[in-house]
């Protein structure tokens, strides 16, 4: 099993403990570059940036953040913090850049040095409202299609709500608050905790919203008005589909996805879910076979990748594992799986199975894995671990050259110019000894 | 090389856990048989626990595999102090004999410490020579030592001396202790070491690293540094055990490491190309060509430039090596493919360091002896530049630079405090070379076709 090493890191100072997922990468500056925003347990919520060990941003009194999110609630086009409370109450923050009036760059920097001393700036929220309490997962997406983003929420009383921002028809009465509400636009009851949620294109290239369910399973979650999904999903699996329709007249809108053959030990243990995987540029051609990948993970330790119904892989891991990310390790364009288990242990894999992996050397607290500026203007690929003792470690750089051990034997292998060359040779039937002396003598001897 | 830029491109292939901390005595690179690939011996500091690391093929894909093996008659609760290995003379002389392992180690440390030299064997063509679990079961000797061990390391004695090869050992007590096997018993002994090593009489301190390294015409250049910032080189004849030339000299604060280099490295052309490839010029071994880095806890890593020429009169500093906490291991290799040497320096401030020396001061003394002094101080700051860095999570104990996947392509072997790191070229950067030179190679073949 391969292991590696990530050097380059970031202590982040951050007090408290916090939620698995109220720990997020994402641009909330719109500035192009990353942020981390994370919250803590008792109503902090801070933000870094850049290599500042100390907080950019700060706001408290937010009471028990229990997830938080960044993207475009609001549909106008910027990029705004939302964290939800256990006691139900969502607040939005919108981060305005620093500010760069001075050009001149010295001045810009003293003040920005000043600013650091200060400690970091307060945020206030721009809206807030109270919704259902105990909601554990929260994602941003459009989920109707209606070319805007609503909010999903997963509660721990196993019901699954979204919410779309109704902006408010009086005029707007600044820029610093918002006008409008979140407005309930559905509500799903399912049958098993939810882990996680996420948005997906399916295999059929429709956009999907999953939940993940107890025992390495998910469900589908679909939306009333989207009569022509539901009606395909009918024609499929048209026996299944009409019982169930029988004993809901009010039509079905979970999907459940047992998977049979699924090899989770505990059909109870809690389950973490990811979707669309990027497979490559070759996305954009049509028919791709990675199109409707996911992957989850278990709290007993199962990894799984998936793609409808069928299982593409699964496997079972020692560690327990909490958290599920993405993250372009190999810098391919393909979206590796990372996850994290309680113990540090990170694994990171590919859509073939192949692992390679990292031992964090602390219990963690929380994870996520994406895209973070340490220098400005550079987004580079990263793993953040929250741990117990007051401190985020933000491993940056963390990209490997391939996940498969190679040997120069089989890059030169692959090669057809040095197949021809050894042929011009005659050394086309020569054994693995005397290429790897050919090899070194290339490579080490001088003409 | 033009094409590393700012990095020699060198990546983390693999990093195996160790369940304690090393030191710097805890790598032996084991010398199998060219069929058996190279493995490392890496010793876990408490515990007594000893790891070898190799990499394995397994259905198409290498992989870097670590085994515990398990040595006999090393308790629980022992600290392995060092360890060594070398590869003896068969029955037939020309022949290799199989692996033999010397490990020290202290029995008991925190209440009656003892210290044993145990050294590991498999019986003479057993065919067994090169099974390590084999041999880690057959304990030929157990030696109690009357003083602590430092280094364990191996050198071969010239002809006359019998031609063995013998461990040297250093120790607290001011000395160099060598063990001998004998031929009739199979035992290991100490012997008396001024016998054959005359230079090692009457040490100015306790020697923690030396390196001895046999030159053509019957010489031989050692050196050691000392506990107290004592460095000393000696050129001895090996036949007449007399020594040509001594000298020491004395650095602020314990020396870490030492090891004698040479520039350039001879890499034979494999005998498959034939007449195919271009005559090697035929190579001579200049006594310039050697030289010696020393590694110290409190000042810049030096390299001691033609120590057989000049003794230690010619110091060239490894510029910024003092800037990450002690420099504790040295290394040699030719990381950038240009034939020539780097020095690779590994620190606790958990930075690698490459050196490459620039041949522009050197030429430049050679031109001017009128200006020699003032050259001199130039040399000081530019003979040597650091080539790359990299960082690591852990501080660095000990390097090695070898092929270790079979493939011609050598690794630098990292051993931190927390494990081995395996530093694998860019592996794309070496087929274009080599494919380069295939592409010369066929040239030159099918010229020499046609003239024919």
């Amino acid at each position: 099993m391969r292991y590696v090493s990530f050097v380059e890191h970031l202590q982040l100072e951050f007090s408290g403990n916090l939620m698995p997922q109220a720990m997020v990468l994402g641009d909330v500056d719109n500035d192009q570059d990353n942020e981390l925003v994370a919250g803590n347990v008792n109503g902090q919520l801070m933000v870094f940036k850049g290599t500042d060990t100390t907080p950019w941003r700060m706001a408290s009194g937010l009471g028990m953040t229990s997830c938080a999110a960044v993207g475009d609630v609001c549909n106008t086009g910027k990029n705004v913090i939302m964290t939800l409370s256990a006691e139900g109450w969502c607040h939005v923050f919108s981060v305005s850049p620093n500010e760069k009036q001075n050009k001149d760059d010295e001045k810009d920097k003293e003040a920005t040095v000043a600013q650091a001393k200060g400690g970091p700036e307060e945020m206030t929220p721009v809206y807030q409202q109270l919704l259902a309490a105990n909601g554990q997962a929260i994602v941003i997406a459009d989920i109707d299609k209606d070319g805007k983003n609503e909010i999903v929420i997963g509660y721990t009383d196993r019901v699954v709500r979204a919410y779309s921002w109704v902006e408010s028809t009086s005029a707007t009465t600044g820029q610093d608050v918002l006008s409008g509400k979140f407005v309930l636009l559905q509500t799903w009851e399912l049958v098993g905790q939810v882990g996680s949620i996420v948005v997906t294109t399916g295999v059929d290239g429709q956009t999907e919203l999953l939940a993940s369910q107890p025992g390495c399973t998910y469900t589908t979650l679909l939306m009333k008005d989207t009569g022509k999904g539901e009606g395909g999903d009918k024609e499929n699996n048209e026996d299944e589909e009409e019982e169930e329709e029988r004993q809901q007249a009010s039509g079905e809108t979970v999907i459940f996805h047992p998977l049979v053959s699924s090899r989770a030990r505990n059909p109870d243990v809690s389950t973490e879910i990811i979707g669309n995987l990027a497979t490559g540029p070759s996305d954009d051609a049509g028919d791709c076979p990675g199109r409707g990948l996911y992957a989850m993970c278990t709290l007993d330790g199962t990894l799984m990748l998936g793609q409808g119904e069928e299982i593409v892989w699964s496997l079972q891991v020692d560690h327990h594992l909490f958290s599920l990310t993405k993250l372009d390790v190999t810098m391919d364009g393909k979206d590796e799986i990372v996850a994290c288990g309680w113990d540090g242990q990170t694994y990171i894999m590919d859509h073939l199975r192949n692992m390679v992996r990292f031992q964090f050397d602390q219990p963690v607290n929380a994870f996520c894995a994406g895209l973070y500026a340490v220098a400005p203007g550079k987004n580079v690929p990263c793993l953040v671990y929250a741990t117990f003792h007051n401190n985020i470690t933000l491993h940056f750089n963390t990209t490997l050259p391939c996940l498969l051990p190679t040997t120069l034997t089989d890059v030169l292998a692959d090669k057809e110019r040095v197949t021809q060359l050894l042929q011009k040779l005659n050394l086309q039937d020569a054994d693995s000894g005397t290429l790897q002396q050919l090899y070194h003598w290339c490579i080490y001897g001088q003409p | 090389m033009a094409a590393f830029g700012e990095n020699i491109g060198m990546y983390e292939a693999s990093f195996s856990r160790l369940p304690s901390q090393s030191n710097v005595y805890g790598l032996s690179v084991l010398s199998m048989p060219t069929w058996e690939g190279s493995k490392l011996l890496v010793a876990s500091l408490s515990g007594g626990k000893m790891f070898c690391l190799e990499y394995q093929r397994l259905q198409g894909v290498v992989r870097l595999v670590s085994r515990e093996i398990h040595f006999a008659y090393i308790p629980g609760d022992a600290d392995i102090v060092s360890i060594d290995s070398f590869n003896r003379e068969g029955t037939q002389p020309g022949t290799l004999g199989g692996l033999v392992i010397g490990i020290t180690f202290i029995k008991d440390p925190s209440n009656t410490p003892a210290q044993y030299l145990n050294i590991y064997s498999a019986a003479v063509e057993s065919g067994l020579e090169y099974s390590l679990d084999t041999i880690a079961q057959s304990c030929m000797c157990n030696i109690e030592l009357q003083f602590i061990p430092f280094q364990l390391t191996h050198t071969r004695l010239c002809e006359e001396d019998g031609g063995d090869t013998v461990f040297l050992l250093g120790g607290n007590d001011q000395k160099i202790h060598l063990f001998r096997q004998d031929r009739e018993t199979n035992q290991f002994m100490e012997e008396n070491i001024t016998d054959c090593f005359p230079e090692f009489d009457n040490l100015p301190g306790n020697a923690v690293w030396m390196d001895t390294q046999r030159v053509g015409g019957h010489k031989r250049i050692t050196a050691f540094g000392c506990e107290d910032g004592h460095v000393n080189v000696a050129i001895v004849n090996e036949s007449s055990k007399e020594i040509q030339c001594m000298g020491g000299v004395q650095h602020d604060g314990p020396i870490t490491s030492v090891r004698i280099y040479r520039s350039k490295l001879d890499t034979p052309c494999p005998a498959v190309l034939g007449n195919k490839a271009p005559a090697l010029p035929v190579h001579t071994t200049q006594e310039g060509e050697y030289h010696l880095v020393v590694t110290s806890v409190l000042e810049l890593a030096v390299v001691y430039r033609e120590v057989m020429l000049g003794g230690l009169t010619r110091q060239a500093i490894l510029p910024e090596s003092n800037l990450y906490d002690s420099a504790l291991c040295c290394c040699v290799g030719d990381v950038d493919w240009d034939g020539q040497n780097e020095v690779i320096i590994g620190t606790y401030g958990q930075e690698l360091l490459v050196y490459k020396y620039c041949e522009g001061s050197s030429r430049g003394r050679h031109k001017s002896n009128s200006s020699v002094a003032s050259e001199k101080s130039a040399s000081l700051e530019s003979d040597f530049t650091l080539l790359w860095r990299r960082s690591f999570a852990h501080p660095i104990l000990a390097l090695a630079y070898l092929d270790m996947t079979r493939d011609g392509l050598w690794e630098l072997v990292v051993i931190s405090t927390k494990g081995c790191h395996i530093l694998q070229h860019s592996l794309e950067e070496a087929a274009g070379k080599i494919t380069e030179r295939l592409e010369t190679l066929a040239l030159q073949g099918t010229t020499v076709n046609g003239s024919k």
